[in-house]
């Protein structure tokens, strides 16, 4: 599980990829994204995970991009494993091979899925997702609340450490027991992490006071993203490349072996 | 109309040219849900330009008064409020808290509790964004205060990547982009190491001295501060005791009020106390003059 988290954040780089607009690396994710979702042949899918490969390499996020797909097996062969059990006890199925062969490409499709936005969060810095969130026209309110967690998790995190540290000290054993009395020693962890979550976010409703947050209803921006002509160039490639994915599914079908 | 708002209150307000700048008439407050006041009779005035240091044990008030001058109460806490407070002539109950911030800037003890955006230079325009300046403005403002603090090099640096001190330098920054006369810290070293502290000072100390920023601090590390102070208050259950020059406040026993004051006016107190064997003309607020003054005594 943490090595396909350790798959969506960033990587910082300065590459093609890295300097493209963000809206454009969406796009991009998306369109991958898409497309695995309208095409099940095993052949499209492994075009699209070439390609997102690629992109991969280009960016030089590869390693962390593998752990990504390497953190998603228990995922996809849960997938299969769902998939082709299921069909097999239902009555009125095709023969054993090609159930086998229609998890498998289920299963395949999975890895291409999770793949996909990986590319977009290992080149795009926190920051520059808030400002596409901005461009998209989210309501400020929202983008903040994005920005917030991501600023604040960390933090979170190392006080749930410092919590547990110093509940273990006092001999609270976490590790031991079954699951549910487990669960209930994470009390004493979780009262004073909620108190202590509590506290810092009057404090920090206080600082936003103090900062004019909601001030003045139209807001202003600092920086703001702009498209450049290479950032239109790929953008172009990807819509076409979704049209030509649209027009051979659904008005002229053709035969994908 | 809300540019030209923010602009009108900005204006300097001294019709009689009085550079008061901070003017606290029996000013008393309790918060709600308690039934004590967290500062009672409050009076305090206080020039434009001066260096005051705000000092009394935990839990006496100071946080209050420095809430209650740049607007947080009585807008953000609720409670009992007495008496007035007029912030560069407005009366602070009068005018909303994103106009007071403009006017009197706030930074508080956790600096990791101020930073809201993720790097320094997003975080330094965050104010100004919200107050929905021209983006040249920002731009312009945000350099300045860089510049001012000597932080250009953290630019674009995430606020993860930097130490408690620097952090309450962007802190600081942030705040002072929105071009304030006044700065309030509430206990701004608390979080720091020695070292850290002593650098986080000399910075606010160089804001009075180069930018004549009117400055008023809650402490408890003195040593260092009060050579440069021009008053010194000391509180002590929501009243101010003393408001004075640290000279003359240092001559009262203000040890059992929490104030941890210089070790060389501890010292020349201990002297008189044995018997004028060293006739200090005056209480020295720190090792030099104290050197100073021994030298001449010597000869």
């Amino acid at each position: 599980m943490a090595a396909i988290l350790q798959g969506l954040q960033f990587y910082p780089g300065d590459s093609f990829i890295h300097r493209l607009d963000p809206r454009a690396k969406l796009l991009i994710s998306t369109t991958f994204l898409f497309i695995t979702l309208i095409y099940v042949e095993v052949t499209v899918t492994t075009i699209i995970i070439v390609a997102e490969a690629l992109l991969a390499a280009i960016s030089g996020t590869m390693r962390r991009w593998i752990k990504t797909v390497y953190g998603s097996i228990p995922f996809i062969v849960a997938v299969f494993l769902m998939n082709y059990l299921v069909r097999m006890f239902i009555p009125g199925q095709p023969p054993t091979q090609v159930i086998l062969y229609e998890s498998f490409a289920a299963a395949y499709r999975l890895i291409a899925l999770l793949a996909s936005f990986s590319i977009f969060f290992l080149t795009t810095t926190p920051e520059e997702i808030g400002m596409t969130l901005t461009k998209l026209k989210i309501p400020y309110m929202y983008v903040f609340a994005f920005i917030s967690a991501i600023r604040f998790t960390p933090i979170l995190a190392e006080e749930l450490q410092t919590i547990m540290d110093s509940q273990r000290s006092r001999g609270l054993e976490l590790d031991k027991g079954n699951p549910l009395t487990r669960l209930k020693r994470y009390i004493p962890i979780l009262v004073p992490l909620i108190v202590n979550v509590l506290r810092r976010s009057y404090e920090l409703a206080e600082a936003m006071e103090v900062k004019c947050f909601g001030a003045s209803k139209k807001r202003t921006y600092l920086k703001e993203l702009k498209l450049r002509p290479r950032d239109l160039f790929v953008i172009i490639l990807t819509l076409i490349s979704i049209s030509i994915s649209i027009y051979f599914k659904f008005i002229n079908p053709i035969k994908i072996p | 109309m809300f540019r030209d708002f923010i602009r009108k209150t900005r204006l300097p307000s001294g019709v009689d040219g009085d550079l008061r700048i901070i003017e606290v008439k029996d000013l008393g407050f309790k918060y709600a849900g308690t039934d004590f006041y967290a500062i009672k009779e409050v009076n305090l005035e206080i020039n434009e330009g001066e260096f005051v240091i705000l000092a009394g044990k935990s839990g006496c008030g100071k946080t209050t008064l420095l809430r209650c001058l740049n607007g947080l109460i009585p807008h953000f806490y609720e409670g009992e409020f007495e008496g007035r407070v007029l912030i560069d002539g407005v009366d602070t109950r009068d005018c909303p808290p994103y106009i007071l911030s403009q006017k009197a800037g706030m930074v508080f003890q956790n600096p990791d509790n101020q930073l809201f955006a993720l790097s320094v230079e997003a975080d330094i325009a965050f104010p100004l964004e919200n107050l929905g300046l021209p983006r040249e403005e920002i731009r312009d403002r945000v350099e300045w205060a860089l510049k001012l603090l000597k932080i250009e090099e953290l630019r674009s640096r995430s606020p993860f990547e930097l130490s408690a001190g620097q952090k309450q330098k962007v802190a600081i920054a942030s705040v002072l982009a929105m071009r304030p006369k006044i700065l309030l810290l509430d206990e701004p070293t608390s979080s720091l190491d020695p070292i850290s502290a002593k650098n986080l000072i000399d910075a606010i100390i160089e804001l009075n001295r180069k930018h004549r920023l009117t400055i008023l601090i809650s402490e408890h590390r003195l040593t260092h501060l009060i050579p440069h102070a021009d008053k010194l208050a000391i509180m002590d259950k929501g009243k101010i005791l003393y408001f004075d020059e640290p000279r003359k406040v240092l001559k009262e026993d203000v040890l059992m009020y929490g104030v941890s004051i210089p070790r060389v006016v501890e010292v020349v107190r201990e002297m008189r106390k044995i018997g004028g064997c060293l006739p200090f003309r005056e209480v020295p607020l720190s090792v030099d003059e104290f050197i100073r003054d021994l030298r001449g005594v010597l000869r």
